[in-house]
């Protein structure tokens, strides 16, 4: 290497302020692929598992495991999934109790026509 | 002119009834209440207006009027299977359930495939919520 001073008169700890002609270096994000896929597998595991697709889909997507946020993550997944329970049943329990109502509703018309119809017999 | 004079047909008379159960589930119950009042008095002899007084009554949580009202009819048809079931009803409205039910079977057991046995198994089906309803407070008060 020649000991040019124009060259050499840059420190060497200097060297990192200096423009680059290379692209600035960006903190590693997850691919396309990463993404897409993540994305897919997610909503594809919340609907056999609610509430595991996300965990598993965001460590897809980041490309790696951060714990504590995965475990705050799962104790939300697992406060929703009981929340979700709860409102199935709910929903549920309306259901047949509509049903019970409409039932003895059509019932009551039939027997009240049938009844205006031989109020003679 | 006297309503005793008005001699309407059958099928006038069933207009009639079919008039005041349009006004009851309309929520027009004074006028439900008119129009089986001047039933009755078309038809003195027919369980029909009576009850469906009854289910008037009922309606405006006015649980033992509908009852006596029933029990009025089954004093002029014992037979009446419609007087029964909505006797029944008002028994469950006022929560006498064992009474209720062991009615309602004997109308399902007399007469299986009635209309009046299908309103019976229905109100059985349905006597959880029945009761549940009756024993909220303003069902209370109503009463």
């Amino acid at each position: 290497m020649p000991n040019d001073a124009i060259i050499n008169q840059v420190p060497a700890d200097q060297s990192a302020t200096l423009p680059s002609a290379l692209p600035p270096e960006q903190p590693k994000q997850p691919g396309r692929f990463s993404k897409i896929f993540g994305g897919i597998a997610a909503g594809a595991l919340n609907i056999v598992a609610p509430g595991m697709g996300s965990v598993i889909g965001g460590f897809i997507n980041r490309g790696g495991v951060d714990t504590t946020n995965m475990n705050e993550m799962l104790r939300q997944q697992q406060m929703m999934s009981m929340q979700m329970l709860a409102v199935q049943n709910r929903v549920q329990t309306q259901t047949q109790e509509f049903t019970t109502v409409s039932n003895l509703l059509k019932a009551r018309h039939d027997g009240e026509m049938s009844a205006v119809h031989n109020f003679k017999s | 002119m006297r309503l005793s004079h008005v001699k309407p047909s059958d099928e006038e008379l069933r207009v009639i009834l079919e008039s005041g159960f349009v006004l009851r589930e309309a929520g027009r119950l004074d006028d439900a209440d008119a129009v089986f009042r001047g039933a009755l008095e078309l038809l003195p002899d027919s369980d029909v207006p009576r009850v469906a007084l009854g289910t008037v009554e009922l309606q405006r949580g006015r649980f033992t009027e509908a009852q006596a009202l029933c029990e009025e009819a089954l004093r002029l048809r014992p037979a009446s299977l419609y007087a029964r079931v909505h006797r029944a009803e008002s028994l469950l409205f006022q929560r006498r359930r064992d009474e209720a039910e062991g009615e309602l079977r004997e109308v399902v057991a007399q007469e299986p495939d009635s209309p009046h046995a299908r309103t019976a198994r229905a109100l059985l089906e349905a006597a959880d919520l029945i009761c549940a309803a009756a024993a909220q407070p303003d069902a209370a008060a109503a009463e």
